[in-house]
C-alpha cells in the first residue's frame, strides 16, 4: 500500500502541535478578560436574549451590519465577473 | 473551565492548518478555511459567555454573526474559482497545478 | 454613512452595473470607465474637503462613541495612506478604459475595482479591529476576483487559488488572534486597548503577536509567506499588478504599524528585533533572486518583495522617523512600481510577450513609455533626483539614529544590488537586435500613455521637491505612538 509521505509528516506535526499546545494551556490558564476595565453592556440569559442581541447589533454595530452587505454585494458581483459568458466555446480551454 | 473550550478552539485551529497544508483535493482545502474561521468564531462565543455568569456579551455575538457572512462570502468566490481550474486541469488535485515554477 | 468619501465610492461602484447597461443603448463603449474616474475624483475632493479639519483633530463617525461600538475614525495617517490609494486607483482606472476595453464583463471589473479601493480606504479609517476585519475581507474578496479576471487562460487560474488559499488563511490567522485580544481585554477598539493593554505582562501577549505577525505578513509577503507573490503579479492583468503591487500589499505593513503602535508597545525590544531580521532576510532574498529572472513582470514583483523588506526596516527601528520614513516609501513605492507595471502593459498590449528577449529593442519603438519605465526603474534603486532616494535616505537615517547599523548597510548594500537587474532591463530595451522583432509597433495609445506620462513626472517631481509628501508623512507618523 502505497503512503503518502507528505501525509504522514503532516499528521506527525499536526499531533506534535497538538500536544504543544495543550500542554501549554493547561499550563498557563487564560487570563479571561483580566484587562477589561471598560463598561460593557449585558444581556440576560433568558428568552428574550436573541431580540435583545439583535437589537444591540443593529443600534450599536451598524456600520459592521452595512459593511457586511456591502461586502456580500461585491462577493456575488464577483462570483458573476467569474462567470460571465461572452461567446464561450468548449474548446478555448487550454 | 474556560481552559477546556479555548483548548479545543485551539485544536480546531490546528486540524484546520493541518487540512489546509495536507490535503490533495481543493475542496478539502476550502472546507480547511472554514474550519479555521469557525475556530475563531466559537473562540468569540465562548469568551462572550464567560465574561459574567448568568449573562452574555452581544458583542461577541455580534461579531460571529457577521463573520459566518463574510466566511460565506470567501468560499463562494473559492468554488468559482476552483471550478475554472477544473475546466483547465481536469482535476482538482492542487498538486498538478504545479506549471508556475522559479 | 461612512463619511463621505467611502460613501461616494461604494456609490459608484454599485451603480456601475446600471451604467454598463446603459453603454448598450448609447454604444460608447468607455463609458463605465469615465464613470468610475468622475466618482474618483470626487471622492478625491472630499478627501481634501475633510483633510483640512482632520489634521489636528480626528474625525468620529459617530461622535464620541462608546467602548462597544463600531466607529469610523480619520486621522492624519488615514488621511496620507487614502490619499495614496485614490491618486493610483486614479491612474489604474483610466489606464484601464483602453487595456481591458477587448475583454468583456468591464462594469463589474470597475465595480470590484472601486470596491477594493474602498475596502483599502475602509481599513485605514476603521476605529476598531472588527470594522477593520470587515474591510480587509472587502479588500482581498475583490483582489481574489481580480487576479482571476481572464478566466480562459490557465495561468490566471493557478495563481488566483494559490493566493486565494494563502490569503483566507492569514484572514482567519488575524480573526483568531482577534478573538484571543477581546478574551483578554474585553473591547475591540482601538484607543481603549491602547489604554488597556499598556502592562499585559502575560505570556498569552506573545501568541496574539505570533498569529498577528503570521496573518498580516501573509498579505504583505514577508520572507517565508511570500510565495503567491511572483505568479500572482505576473499573472494578473497589468493594470491590476500595478495597483496590487502599489497598495494592496503595502496595507499589510499599515496594519502592523496600526497593531504595533496600539496593543505591542510594551514588547517594543522584542518586535523591534524579530522585524528586523524578518526585513533583512526579506530584502536580500527579494532583490538576489530577481537577477535570476527573464519574465519582467516576475522580475518587478520579486523586486517589490526586496522594497517591502525597506518598509519593514523602517518600521522596525521604532522611531518616529522611522515609521514616517517608510509611511513615505509606501507613498512613493506605488508612484515607482505602479508606473513600472503600467510600462510592463503597454508593452504586453503593443508586443504579446513580457520576457526580457522579446521586449529587445522596444525602446526605441516606444521612446515615451520606455523613459518613463528608465526614470520608474532609476527611482527603484534609489538614484538621487528621484524620489526613492528620499525615502531610503529616511529610513537609512532612522537606523542609525536607532542605532541599528547594520540593518542600514543592508538597505545600502541591497540598493546596489537592485541596481544590476536595473540596468539588465534598460539594456535590453536598448537593445538593437538582427532580427527586428519588434519593427511594426507603434507608440501605446494616449489613453494608457497619459497616466504613465503623469506618474512619471509625478516621480520626478517628487524628486526634486519632497517637501509637501514629506511633511504629510511626518504628520501621519506623529499619531501612531511607538514608545510606551
Amino acid at each position: 500500500m502505497k503512503v503518502d509521505k507528505t501525509w504522514l509528516a503532516g499528521l506527525a506535526i499536526t499531533i506534535l502541535l497538538i500536544i504543544l499546545t495543550v500542554t501549554f494551556i493547561a499550563e498557563n490558564s487564560f487570563p479571561a478578560f483580566k484587562l477589561a476595565s471598560y463598561e460593557w453592556s449585558a444581556v440576560k440569559v433568558s428568552d428574550r436574549m436573541g431580540a435583545e442581541v439583535a437589537s444591540f447589533m443593529w443600534n450599536r454595530r451598524s456600520i459592521d451590519v452595512i459593511g457586511q452587505i456591502i461586502v456580500l454585494f461585491g462577493a456575488a458581483a464577483g462570483c458573476i465577473l467569474i462567470f460571465r459568458r461572452e461567446g464561450e466555446k468548449q474548446d478555448e480551454y487550454a | 473551565m474556560l481552559d477546556c473550550y479555548v483548548m479545543f478552539s485551539a485544536v480546531l485551529f490546528i486540524i484546520g492548518v493541518y487540512c489546509l497544508t495536507t490535503k490533495r483535493n481543493m475542496i478539502r482545502m476550502i472546507l480547511g478555511i472554514e474550519i479555521l474561521i469557525n475556530a475563531a468564531n466559537l473562540n468569540f462565543i465562548v469568551f462572550s459567555a464567560f465574561r459574567a455568569a448568568g449573562f452574555i456579551d452581544p458583542l461577541g455575538h455580534s461579531i460571529v454573526m457577521i463573520s459566518v457572512g463574510l466566511a460565506g462570502c470567501v468560499t463562494a468566490v473559492a468554488l468559482a474559482i476552483t471550478i475554472y481550474a477544473y475546466k483547465h486541469y481536469g482535476t482538482i488535485d492542487i498538486r498538478r497545478l504545479s506549471r508556475l515554477r522559479g | 454613512m461612512f463619511g463621505s468619501v467611502l460613501d461616494v465610492i461604494v456609490f459608484f461602484a454599485l451603480t456601475n452595473p446600471i451604467v454598463g447597461w446603459a453603454t448598450l443603448k448609447f454604444n460608447f463603449k468607455w463609458l463605465c470607465g469615465v464613470y468610475s474616474l468622475a466618482g474618483l475624483s470626487i471622492a478625491g475632493v472630499e478627501l481634501y474637503e475633510i483633510s483640512t479639519n482632520a489634521f489636528s483633530r480626528p474625525l468620529e463617525i459617530p461622535l464620541s462613541p462608546m467602548p462597544f461600538e463600531s466607529y469610523l475614525r480619520i486621522d492624519a495617517l488615514s488621511i496620507f495612506m487614502a490619499l495614496t490609494f485614490i491618486m493610483i486607483g486614479f491612474f489604474v482606472t483610466a489606464y484601464s478604459i483602453r487595456f481591458m476595453e477587448s475583454e468583456g464583463g468591464a462594469p463589474l471589473y470597475y465595480t470590484s475595482l472601486l470596491l477594493m479601493i474602498a475596502g483599502m480606504i475602509g481599513v485605514v479609517s476603521a476605529g476598531d479591529f472588527f470594522t477593520f476585519f470587515i474591510f480587509w475581507e472587502l479588500m482581498c474578496i475583490s483582489s481574489y476576483v481580480l487576479v482571476s479576471f481572464r478566466r480562459r487562460h490557465w495561468e490566471p487560474v493557478e495563481a488566483g487559488v494559490k493566493y486565494l488559499v494563502m490569503s483566507s488563511a492569514g484572514s482567519a490567522a488575524i480573526l483568531f488572534a482577534l478573538s484571543l485580544l477581546y478574551g483578554l481585554a474585553g473591547t475591540l477598539d482601538f484607543i481603549r486597548l491602547a489604554n488597556a493593554m499598556r502592562n499585559p505582562q502575560d505570556i498569552w501577549i506573545y501568541a496574539i503577536l505570533m498569529l498577528m505577525i503570521l496573518g498580516f505578513g501573509v498579505k504583505s509577503a514577508i520572507f517565508p509567506l511570500h510565495t503567491w507573490l511572483p505568479d500572482v503579479y505576473s499573472a494578473a492583468p497589468s493594470p491590476i499588478s500595478a495597483i496590487l503591487s502599489g497598495v494592496v500589499t503595502e496595507t499589510g505593513i499599515y496594519a502592523i504599524c496600526r497593531v504595533l503602535s496600539t496593543i505591542f508597545i510594551s514588547l517594543r525590544a522584542e518586535w523591534s528585533m524579530i522585524l528586523a531580521v524578518l526585513s533583512i532576510i526579506t530584502m536580500t532574498f527579494g532583490n538576489i533572486v530577481a537577477l535570476l529572472q527573464v519574465d519582467l513582470k516576475r522580475l518587478l514583483a520579486y523586486s517589490s518583495i526586496g522594497h517591502i523588506g525597506y518598509m519593514l526596516a523602517g518600521v522596525a527601528t521604532g522611531t518616529p522617523l522611522g515609521l514616517a520614513g517608510a509611511l513615505l516609501h509606501i507613498f512613493n513605492h506605488a508612484l515607482m512600481k505602479g508606473n513600472s507595471f503600467l510600462c510592463a502593459g503597454a508593452f504586453i498590449y503593443r508586443i504579446g510577450g513580457r520576457r526580457l528577449d522579446e521586449i529587445a529593442g522596444v525602446g526605441r519603438r516606444m521612446p515615451v513609455t520606455a523613459t518613463a519605465l528608465g526614470i520608474s526603474l532609476f527611482a527603484l534603486t534609489g538614484m538621487p533626483p528621484l524620489n526613492g532616494f528620499i525615502s531610503e535616505l529616511i529610513i537609512f537615517t532612522s537606523t542609525i539614529q536607532a542605532g541599528m547599523i547594520w540593518l542600514g548597510v543592508c538597505i545600502i548594500l541591497n540598493s546596489a544590488i537592485s541596481a544590476g537587474y536595473v540596468l539588465r532591463i534598460i539594456r535590453a530595451l536598448l537593445q538593437t537586435t538582427n532580427e527586428d522583432k519588434s519593427a511594426d509597433v507603434k507608440e501605446a495609445p494616449i489613453i494608457m500613455l497619459l497616466p504613465i506620462f503623469l506618474m512619471a513626472t509625478l516621480v520626478l517631481l517628487f524628486g526634486v521637491w519632497p517637501d509637501p509628501a514629506l511633511k504629510l508623512a511626518m504628520k501621519a507618523a506623529s499619531t501612531l505612538v511607538l514608545k510606551g
